[in-house]
């Protein structure tokens, strides 16, 4: 165990600097710069989309247009988002590769930089690997496909099995649902559509991997993952591009469909560059007796604006967000969770963590809602805010709609630093103030870390060390 | 929308030759304010979830009463405790003014009419009337207010004086569709110390009507100064009640508004704290039956290092009443060393009743100790067991458990007497909630 400590294997390497490179554009693909009915066909050509699917990104562009940005109670570093400027699709080709072998050199070194084959062998059940617009590798444990499990791309999952996906597309987050689900629907390429057969247990987790490589672009995939009756799964993905000098957009939309007693993990270590807009909409529809969770983290980006939600719909259905977001200098984590309850009996749990350091600004914001013809519905909801400097800035805007029989909610925030007890108290015991510090913000977060898969726990312990070097003294 | 209230702007009653051109300048000058600022739309982050008011324009400014019912009023003005001075309004027109000790008043303290103070001392008016905005959404009511407004409470305490027994006013409304616009400034100067106690009241309890108050409260230097009051017009009237408490170097302010009147009511408060020590305690107590809509917005705005504020804000909600709670704690860069509490407790007692709650905070600086908690549920059951199984019938449980509801914030008051008033006041109201549900059941 000891050696294990001192020296944290790099198996999922999120550490931001070694993400921090990026190899020349070899594109096939450009759909240009800007966003115009244009680009829509350009996408849709290169697709092959149904008709249906250009028709669906066509009125999906129109409400994007019509929309005004959010503003009036989001930051306004939106404004700073050039959708002009921005290129909305580029790529090498619409087929992903089954094996690693196949994928181009550059592409295959990009992953193998980041650990991802390694991993894949190691304890992935199924890898997609998202380059830029399209998925570069994408493959599924033959055991698990026997089985009915389906983990394809969006074009794909449209394309080949429209009987379980169509279904459910943009039905969770229909297109004019925000400004940028409106945006991320006209243009989306890219992402998983996962289908688990009813009663199927996925044992190992399925893992995404979205790589952002060029410059002025933005990554807009699409996820929507069925879990079917009394089946059970845990996606993970994971986010990294390099620094470039301009900004770079990435605006997913992610559906989760759980039927009756169904259970989905959803995890993100979210690890963008500091100059990525992450602007992601995230929302899940638990049936009866159905589980959804959330387990959040957000370590990157410049602006993050992402508030995982749960339409607890079924009898009994469970939703859950765990939530840890490191606001660095610069940063703004702005991120929370959203709980409609719309059955009898429904539960839910927010627990979120955030750090500020240096002047970044981390923010909490939820919703809680539960009305008038419901019955014995329940929410927990913790916020825990930790502020390292003094230029630094968390803020929590909880909104709790509460009515009906039997129901009940509670909601806790508080805000403080370390305290300085505490860091005298290890410094008597020979630590340096550094070391402290350090020990005393993993211990803050380490009940949610240890959530997370052990892979991505060490990492992300190690993570936050990296982060607060240079931030005391 | 500016024609609402046109009508009152052209009665000859408003304003007018009574009060000096410089006051009725200002008082134009707000009213175009009014005209000219927007009416708050459902995008607007402070009134998320309220239902917009619906101002027709049926009101009037409030006339004056019969000598037979002003004196009845003032008959029923009374509270049983002594008190340091007393001032009646009925429908914004002073029917009773009992002066303060003529000691305290050679001392210097003021305890007056404003609109006596616009006649007299115009500096001090200019200096201290209107000088705290509140601004946390209603900005167009406080102008209207500051068009409207031409009488309400001064209180200024001198410096060192300590005044022990309460100050009291009664605002009282009566008239169908009448409309009042009370103001009240309460000071307290450096090191000085005093209470006061407002109560808002219509004359019949369905009648329809407007009020429109504002209450200014500012401690001095190491001053420390109550102001409470309790809100129970008719069922029928719109309310709005914005309050701003300014606290300064080691000054403390413990302000508490009990609300049981009004269809509609809004209800603003904002405490600043410049000065550091300073302390503020804002409390408040609602019980809400039929369909009662209430309101409430709240801000703790830490300016200085070492400040301490606490709010507790309770609901009681029966029947359809809907209650909305939005609070903020904002610390200010360079505001260390502040300690902030902030909590909502909402009770329904009925399951069409509904709560929002927002409680919020925006931290700028990291030595902080700041929390907030937000609760909503109904009676706990196992409470109710417990007193059943001591003999208690299980409305009467209900009733006991209400009542330490509210205990929880009325034993915060210093001032007895009034906390009993408050809580009869509070229990007469949930007891006639229950009478009513029993006869629909």
């Amino acid at each position: 165990m000891k050696s294990e400590q001192e020296k944290p294997k790099p198996e999922l390497d999120l550490d931001r600097e070694s993400g921090n490179f990026h190899y020349p554009e070899q594109h096939e693909f450009d759909a240009g710069t800007g966003l115009s009915e244009k680009t829509i066909d350009y996408i849709c050509d290169v697709k092959s989309d149904a008709d249906w699917i250009r028709g669906f990104r066509k009125k999906a562009l129109s409400i994007f247009q019509e929309k005004p940005l959010p503003t009036h109670w989001a930051t306004r570093d939106l404004e700073n988002v050039k959708f002009d400027s921005i290129r909305y699709y580029l790529s090498s080709g619409q087929t992903p590769k089954r094996n690693w072998e196949d994928v181009p050199d550059d592409i295959k070194r990009t992953f193998e930089r980041l650990g991802v084959p390694e991993n894949e062998r190691k304890f992935l059940a199924g890898v997609e690997a998202q380059f830029d617009s399209e998925a570069a590798y994408s493959n599924i444990r033959e055991s698990l496909s026997k089985e009915g499990v389906v983990f394809v791309g969006s074009t794909e999952g449209l394309n080949k099995h429209p009987e379980i996906f169509r279904k459910w597309f943009g039905k969770v987050i229909p297109s004019g649902d925000n400004k940028f689900s409106a945006l991320n629907s006209a243009v989306f390429s890219g992402g998983s559509f996962i289908y688990v057969p009813p009663g199927v247990k996925v044992k190992h987790p399925l893992q995404a991997y979205f790589r952002i490589n060029a410059e002025n672009f933005g990554q807009f995939e699409r996820t929507l993952i069925i879990a079917d009756e009394g089946s059970e799964l845990m996606y993970m993905e994971g986010c990294t591009a390099p620094k470039f000098e301009s900004a770079t957009l990435h605006s997913a939309v992610v559906e989760l469909v759980a039927m009756k007693g169904a259970k989905i993990q959803y995890v993100t270590v979210q690890n963008w560059s500091a100059n990525v807009f992450n602007l992601v909409t995230k929302r899940a529809l638990a049936h009866e007796e159905a589980e959804v969770k959330w387990i959040d983290c957000n370590i990157g980006s410049r602006l993050t604006m992402k508030y995982p939600g749960v339409v607890l719909k079924g009898r009994k259905a469970r939703g859950e967000v765990i939530s840890i977001a490191l606001a660095g200098d610069g940063q703004h984590q702005d991120t929370g969770a959203k709980m409609i309850h719309a059955a009898d009996e429904t539960s839910s749990n927010v627990v979120s963590k955030s750090i500020s350091i240096g002047k970044g600004r981390a923010s909490y914001r939820g919703i809680v809602s539960i009305p008038k013809h419901l019955k014995g519905c329940k929410n927990n909801t913790e916020c825990d805010a930790l502020l390292i400097n003094s230029d630094s800035r968390t803020d929590t805007y909880p909104a709790i709609q509460v009515s009906g029989n039997r129901n009940a909610t509670q909601h806790e925030a508080s805000v403080s630093k370390v305290s300085a007890e505490q860091i005298f108290y290890m410094q008597q015991r020979g630590l340096t103030e550094a070391q402290a510090m350090s020990l005393s913000v993993n211990g803050f977060v380490n009940d949610l870390v240890n959530q997370f898969p052990l892979e991505y726990s060490v990492e992300l312990k190690r993570l936050i060390d990296l982060e607060m070097e240079g931030s005391v003294g | 929308m500016s024609q609402n209230f046109q009508r009152i702007q052209d009665s000859p009653a408003c304003g007018g030759e009574s009060f000096p051109q410089w006051w009725n300048e200002k008082r134009e000058e707000r009213w175009k304010a009014y005209c000219s600022l927007p009416f708050p739309s459902r995008k607007d982050e402070a009134w998320r979830f309220a239902a917009l008011p619906k101002l027709d324009e049926k009101y009037v400014l409030a006339e004056e009463v019969s000598p037979a019912k002003a004196i009845s009023m003032t008959a029923c003005s009374v509270l049983p405790f002594p008190v340091a001075g007393r001032m009646v309004f009925v429908n914004g027109k002073l029917e009773r003014f009992d002066q303060s000790a003529q000691g305290l008043l050679d001392k210097g303290l003021i305890f007056k009419p404003l609109s006596a103070m616009i006649q007299e001392r115009p500096e001090w008016v200019k200096d201290n009337f209107m000088a705290t905005p509140v601004a946390l959404g209603s900005e167009k009511w406080e102008a209207l207010h500051g068009a409207f407004t031409g009488e309400g409470c001064v209180l200024d305490i001198p410096e060192g004086m300590e005044v022990v027994e309460p100050f009291l006013v009664f605002h009282w409304l009566s008239g169908e569709n009448a409309s009042v616009f009370p103001h009240t400034v309460a000071r307290a100067r450096a090191g000085s110390r005093g209470l006061l106690f407002e109560v808002f009241i219509s004359q019949s309890p369905h009648i329809s009507g407007f009020a429109c108050a504002q209450s200014e409260v500012v401690a001095d230097e190491g001053a420390s100064l109550t102001s409470l009051f309790c809100q129970n017009w008719s069922d029928s009237v719109q309310s709005f009640h914005m309050n701003s408490t300014l606290v300064k170097k080691d000054a403390s302010v413990q302000t508490l508004a009990a609300h049981l009147g009004s269809s509609y009511s809004r209800y603003e408060n904002r405490s600043r704290l410049t000065g550091s020590g300073a302390r503020s305690e804002m409390l408040a107590v609602s019980m809400l039956q039929g369909e009662q809509e209430f309101d409430q917005r709240t801000l703790q705005d830490h300016l200085s290092p070492n400040t301490w504020s606490d709010l507790l804000y309770k609901n009681a909600l029966n029947n359809t009443a809907h209650s909305i709670f939005q609070g903020l704690i904002r610390v200010e860069p360079r505001a260390y060393g502040t300690d902030a509490y902030q909590t909502n407790r909402n009770l329904l007692l009925s399951g069409d009743a509904k709560a929002d709650s927002m409680p919020g905070l925006e931290i700028l600086d990291d030595d902080v100790k700041c929390s907030h908690g937000a609760t909503t549920g109904e009676v706990d059951d196992e409470l109710l067991f417990y007193l059943q199984t001591r003999g208690l019938s299980r409305e009467a449980a209900k009733h006991l458990l209400v009542h330490g509801f509210f205990g929880e914030v009325l034993d915060r008051v210093k001032e007895k007497g009034i906390a009993d008033y408050l809580a009869a006041l509070l229990e007469s109201k949930f007891g006639r909630a229950k009478k009513k549900a029993c006869n629909c059941e």
